[in-house]
């Protein structure tokens, strides 16, 4: 099963992203503190992370430096989830893999996740 | 003479005596008359006693042959008259060398003719009474002659007294009357010089001492009679201008008068002063004297000079204006200065001098100006400035700004305008204003920008739960419909419902990312589609969204393929719809057309709406302006974007009252300029 590490400070796309991803059937966890997302990264191991790019306390760039650094889960596809209209480039600029607007197509983000995993081939945790 | 030889010699010897004597009486005759005659043309016979002796001649010979019944032969004519003729003509000692003469030339000529031997006696005793009858004849008829002419003078004489003698008593009777006359004259003369309203002088001629002078002269110049009196015009110093003196007294002394010359005068103080001088030359009292009179025209002299140099001052004025001064008769230019000249493009003011000003007054201006003409009148007229638009010479219009008045222009009612170029002040002010609205527009934008990018984050994050859990709602009842077969028919009515609000917030999010767009210019990507479909799709929308009496005409016919945006012209045209719906809030029909058109295609939105004002008409596409209470002022801002972003043009047509007809054509080679975007 496919593991997908949603990140945002808002319980109203939390819960509704989960569930539409649990209805794809991908094993979803959440976090909606930014401080949490590098431990429970490690501790989980997701396959792929959802990331909101604006959460209290959040220096998106460094963020994603953090994780791209870190050898254990630098390697990890990192979605950015915006409901920004400006983010399109900036998700590119910040070495993320893909970017999804908020609201968004369910189907879009999971042919987008499915491309993601599948180009990552045999990761760790698959 | 030559006629009397003639016959001496012809007639003589051939028809006797008498013959000769008839035929030098008849000569005699002639030769009277002939006498007479040119008595009559001076010039031929110049002394009138040398022809009356010459008749006398040819009386004295007639009588001569009547007295002797003829002679013996012509020779005796001949001597016996010749000295007689002498006589009378020369004197005593003439006749006597002509009686000698002719005795001698008588006796020599019987001697040739072979006679004289034959009468030797008698012919020399009619050689002497030839000698003797010349003289004698002479100093008789001589005598009688002088005596008669004495006694005819003597008469004349006598009656010339006589005449001289009634001309010196008709010349007595005359000289009285004329002296009555001259006392006459003299009477009026002095009433004239003391009652003139002239200031008047009597000069004597030669020396120039004042003999009088009237009251108003001696007001005038300030002297008393007793300072005048006796003293040249020089010693009081009157004259200013010594050059002028000199050119009046020439005159003076030429014709005799001199009449209404420009003169100055010095008075008694000093002052000078302007005079129209007259003066003629008269006998006044047997004298011959000068009588001048002096008229005071200083203070017409100072008018005149002060009009002179006023009129000089606003000449000048009005030539060297910068500003443009025109004076207006009737319509025309009369009078143009260089600034003006300029203005209107000419070189020089005689170019457009007596042209009609309407020539150059902008059309649209005519009906202003010809008001403004009719408000001014000699009593009242505007004074403020009208702003006009002028058409020069070269076709080029200038503002300008005008201010006018009556005046009178060469005896004609006229209007004096002064105007001013305002062209450049025109431009800059416009430039300014296009400045400001470009500036307001962009801090506008701005911030709209930045609450855009702040509201569609916030709606867009509700949104995609919302999305989300009718997404998931969907999904569920889908499921459960499959599940219970009963509830069926209502979960699938529950799953349309879900559709529905998917497609809303699908909108909501369409509607802020083309808000976010406009405010920062975006391009999306492009493809290939008919307007007709687009068109349809907006219908469609619009169909479903809109409440109201609003009933739709539709016509589309099958365009072209072009390249565009197919969500953005579905925006322009539902744009178009909706603006066509609002327009008529009492309800009408719209009729939507699309269409093919010369290189791409069109599409026709028409309402029966209220039609746009003409203040509106001016700022239609104007981001943010609204008539509508709930207006956002983008809808055709944003159409009018969208279009030109594919090369094409959106235009209107209104007509306040009865509706608006919008027009967007799109040409199909857009896809050559987006480079390939498809």
């Amino acid at each position: 099963v496919i593991k997908v590490l949603i990140a945002d400070d808002e319980p109203g796309v939390l819960s509704s992203t989960s569930a539409v991803l649990k209805l794809f059937g991908y094993a979803v966890s959440t976090v909606s503190d930014a401080r949490e997302i590098i431990g429970i990264l490690r501790v989980e191991r997701p396959d792929v992370l959802l990331q909101d790019v604006r959460m209290p306390g959040l220096d998106l760039a460094a963020h994603l430096k953090a994780i791209r650094s870190d050898a254990e889960v630098g390697r990890l596809p990192i979605i950015l989830f915006t409901a920004n209209l400006d983010a399109d480039d900036v998700g590119q600029r910040l070495g993320a893999d893909g970017v999804i607007g908020k609201p968004f197509d369910p189907n879009q983000l999971r042919d987008l996740i499915a491309r993601l995993v599948g180009a990552r081939g045999s990761g760790p945790n698959t | 003479v030559l006629a009397t030889l003639l016959y001496v010699f012809v007639l003589g010897r051939t028809q006797g005596v008498a013959w000769a004597a008839e035929a030098i009486l008849a000569i005699a005759w002639l030769y009277s008359v002939a006498i007479y005659i040119l008595r009559e043309h001076p010039g031929s016979v110049r002394d009138p006693a040398r022809y009356l002796v010459t008749v006398a001649d040819g009386a004295l010979l007639m009588a001569w042959i009547a007295a002797t019944g003829g002679f013996e032969s012509p020779f005796h004519v001949f001597m016996y008259g010749m000295p007689v003729a002498v006589a009378f003509e020369h004197g005593h000692r003439q006749a006597v060398v002509a009686s000698a003469a002719c005795a001698a030339a008588y006796l020599s000529l019987l001697a040739l003719l072979g006679q004289l031997t034959d009468n030797a006696p008698e012919a020399v005793i009619r050689a002497g009474c030839v000698l003797l009858i010349g003289p004698l004849g002479a100093m008789v008829t001589r005598e009688a002659w002088e005596q008669g002419k004495a006694k005819v003078e003597l008469r004349a004489r006598a009656t010339a007294t006589e005449d001289a003698k009634k001309q010196v008593e008709q010349s007595l009777a005359r000289l009285e009357q004329a002296q009555a006359t001259l006392q006459e004259s003299e009477e009026r003369f002095r009433k004239i010089f003391h009652a003139n309203l002239d200031a008047v002088a009597l000069n004597a001629h030669r020396e120039g001492w004042l003999l009088d002078v009237n009251d108003e002269f001696l007001q005038l110049t300030g002297f008393s009679r007793g300072d005048v009196l006796g003293r040249t015009a020089d010693e009081l110093n009157l004259w200013v201008d010594q050059g002028e003196r000199k050119a009046v007294l020439a005159e003076l002394q030429e014709h005799g008068i001199i009449r209404n010359r420009e003169c100055r005068f010095r008075m008694k103080d000093g002052t000078v002063r302007w005079a129209l001088f007259s003066a003629a030359v008269a006998e006044v009292g047997g004298r011959r004297c000068v009588v001048s009179f002096l008229r005071d025209i200083t203070e017409r002299e100072q008018a005149a000079q002060a009009l002179r140099e006023s009129e000089e001052r606003y000449r000048r004025l009005v030539e060297l204006s910068p500003d443009p001064i025109v004076v207006q008769v009737e319509e025309r230019f009369a009078y143009v200065n260089a600034a003006a000249a300029t203005l209107l493009g000419a070189k020089d003011p005689r170019e457009v001098t007596g042209r009609s000003i309407f020539d150059f007054i902008h059309p649209d201006d005519h009906g202003a100006v010809r008001e403004r003409i009719r408000q001014t009148t000699p009593e009242r007229w505007p004074r403020d400035l009208i702003e006009e638009k002028m058409v020069r010479l070269d076709g080029q219009v200038v503002d300008i700004e005008v201010a006018g008045m009556p005046i009178t222009y060469l005896g004609r009612p006229a209007l004096q305008l002064v105007a001013r170029d305002i062209t450049e002040r025109r431009r800059a002010e416009r430039e300014l204003e296009e400045s400001r609205r470009a500036v307001a527009m962009a801090e506008k934008l701005s911030a709209l920008g930045t609450l855009v990018s702040g509201v569609a984050h916030e709606i867009r994050t509700p949104s995609t739960y919302v999305t989300n859990n009718l997404f998931l709602l969907r999904h569920r009842l889908e499921l459960a419909a499959q599940e219970h077969p009963a509830l069926h028919d209502l979960f699938q009515e529950v799953v349309g419902y879900c559709g529905d609000a998917l497609e809303g917030t699908e909108r909501i999010n369409r509607l802020v990312q083309d808000l976010r767009r406009f405010t920062r210019g975006e391009v999306r990507r492009r493809v290939a589609a008919s307007l007709h479909e687009v068109a349809q799709v907006a219908l469609d929308l619009f169909r479903a969204t809109r409440r109201g009496h609003i009933e739709l005409a539709v016509d589309l016919r099958e365009t072209v393929r072009i390249v565009l945006d197919r969500g953005e012209m579905e925006q322009v045209v539902l744009n178009l719809l909706t603006n066509a719906a609002d327009a008529m809030p009492n309800g009408g029909t719209i009729r939507a057309a699309t269409r093919s058109a010369a290189g791409g295609a069109e599409i026709e939105v028409d309402d029966e709406g209220t039609g746009i004002p003409p203040q509106v008409e001016a700022r239609l596409f104007d981001p943010f302006f609204t008539t509508k209470a709930d207006g956002t002022g983008l809808g055709l801002s944003i159409a009018r974007r969208i279009v030109d972003s594919h090369g094409g043009t959106i235009r209107h047509c209104t007509q306040p009252g009865s509706g608006t007809r919008f027009t967007v054509y799109l040409p199909s080679d857009a896809s050559e300029r987006t480079g390939g975007d498809v």
